[in-house]
């Protein structure tokens, strides 16, 4: 719920700032029927605030994401994350530690026309996800609906499955918005889908750095960050806009 | 900005249906079995018999009784619980059970102990369920499955039918009486 309402919370904000920003940009209207923008290309930098705050709430996880774009062209962009997560999953029967480091690689695709001087992104892109880690099995205890004779059993040894890798490819969506000069706040959503992953003997990958939880219905999984990234400008390309013609 | 909406909806709607509902381990999964004992006729051994008024006693590994799991019915078949232990140990643990024909009959009231041998292994079954243990008859078939012998035993042989004991669809233990 409290995730959800900052979710919300962002997102208003966003749009705020959005919105405050074509307000200032409308000032800027010349006589002349087209107007050059610089626009900045070069390589944004930043992390998943969302799993730092996790960090420091949550007792079951730690994790840490830095992300980075290339701008190629005018919509099309090189995208990248790279990060460490360390998860321990408990259920009635069950006590896993995950941990492992992941790598995604792909493209973003800018479908928001910007207004005027504006580099704001709304996008879409493709992930490839690899992912290398290991699970520790805790404890567990042996599901046993006739426990009420002689009690549950728990073995309390250890187990450690380890060298385990998972490779799979994902969709996301996202937006980000210049909050100043160059830094950037943005939200996305991604879609993911199991390709290939070493299960353990006797045992499965409750879940994968990178890739999240797994679910027994499917090879689906889900995933969200909430970034801040701050753009290394390289260089400048001109943007021309065409202005509708006063009658 | 109506694109824009419809794209922050997508993205709420996303990130909110993450629901749990592998969490719960469903009924009627194949999880840790009991041991099954079907009572038959030993004068014609195909045939099932009811043990009348059986009492069913789980000893604990001191021998102590401890709660009873069927009192005074009238059965031809049971199914009991097995005591676990990790399936590390290469020694085998023994779960014994008291079966009290007649039980409450001051006159006809009739005690036979069986002790059942085996080591474990533990089988993954998902991540609501957890493992499950199955069990595995000490090859020995001395000391797999066998009555004390008191004098008056109503139990008059017996047969193993499965040393493995994976699932209860089948018996694992024939008792002729």
């Amino acid at each position: 719920m409290k995730m959800k309402r900052t979710l919300q919370y962002s997102i208003k904000l966003i749009v705020v700032l959005c919105c405050a920003t074509i307000g200032f940009a409308q000032d800027n209207t010349a006589a002349n029927d087209t107007i050059v923008y610089k626009q900045s290309y070069g390589l944004r930098i930043g992390g998943d605030l969302y799993k730092l705050v996790r960090t420091a709430l949550d007792d079951e996880y730690s994790g840490f994401e830095i992300n980075g774009d290339y701008r190629l062209t005018k919509r099309w962009y090189l995208a990248g994350e790279l990060g460490t997560e360390e998860k321990t999953t408990t259920t009635d029967f069950l006590d896993v530690t995950t941990s492992g480091s992941y790598f995604k690689a792909g493209v973003d695709y800018n479908f928001y026309r910007n207004w005027l001087n504006m580099e704001n992104m709304i996008y879409g892109g493709l992930r490839v996800g690899a992912s290398t880690f290991k699970q520790e099995l805790n404890d567990f205890t042996i599901y046993d609906v006739n426990n009420g004779v002689f009690g549950q059993f728990s073995p309390d040894r250890p187990q450690e499955f380890s060298g385990l890798t998972a490779i799979w490819g994902e969709v996301i969506f996202g937006f980000k918005a210049e909050l100043v000069n160059n830094l950037y706040v943005g939200v996305n959503a991604q879609l993911k889908m199991l390709v290939s992953d070493d299960q353990p003997d006797n045992f499965e990958n409750i879940y994968i750095p990178g890739f999240n939880k797994t679910y027994d219905s499917g090879s689906f999984g889900f995933g969200f960050g909430y970034n801040v990234s701050y753009l290394i400008p390289i260089y400048k390309k001109d943007k021309k806009v065409t202005l509708p013609k006063e009658e | 900005m109506n694109k824009l909406n419809k794209i922050l909806l997508l993205l709420l709607v996303i990130t909110s249906t993450n629901c749990e509902r592998d969490d719960i381990c469903a009924e009627g999964t194949l999880t840790t079995p009991q041991l099954v004992i079907n009572f038959n006729n030993v004068t014609s051994p195909e045939d099932s018999k009811n043990v009348v008024a059986l009492t069913v006693t789980p000893l604990d590994d001191m021998g102590n009784d401890l709660p009873s799991i069927l009192t005074s019915s009238t059965v031809n078949t049971i199914s009991v619980p097995l005591r676990i232990q990790d399936e590390t140990e290469t020694d085998p643990i023994t779960t014994s059970y008291k079966l009290i024909k007649n039980a409450g009959s001051e006159t006809e009231e009739n005690t036979d102990i069986i002790n059942i041998t085996y080591t474990t292994e533990f089988i993954y079954v998902s991540r609501a369920c957890g493992f499950r243990s199955i069990f595995n008859l000490d090859p020995n078939t001395q000391t797999a499955f066998n009555v004390d012998v008191d004098g008056d035993n109503w139990i008059l042989s017996f047969n193993i039918d499965n040393f493995t004991i994976d699932n209860e669809n089948e018996a694992h233990i024939t008792i002729f009486h």
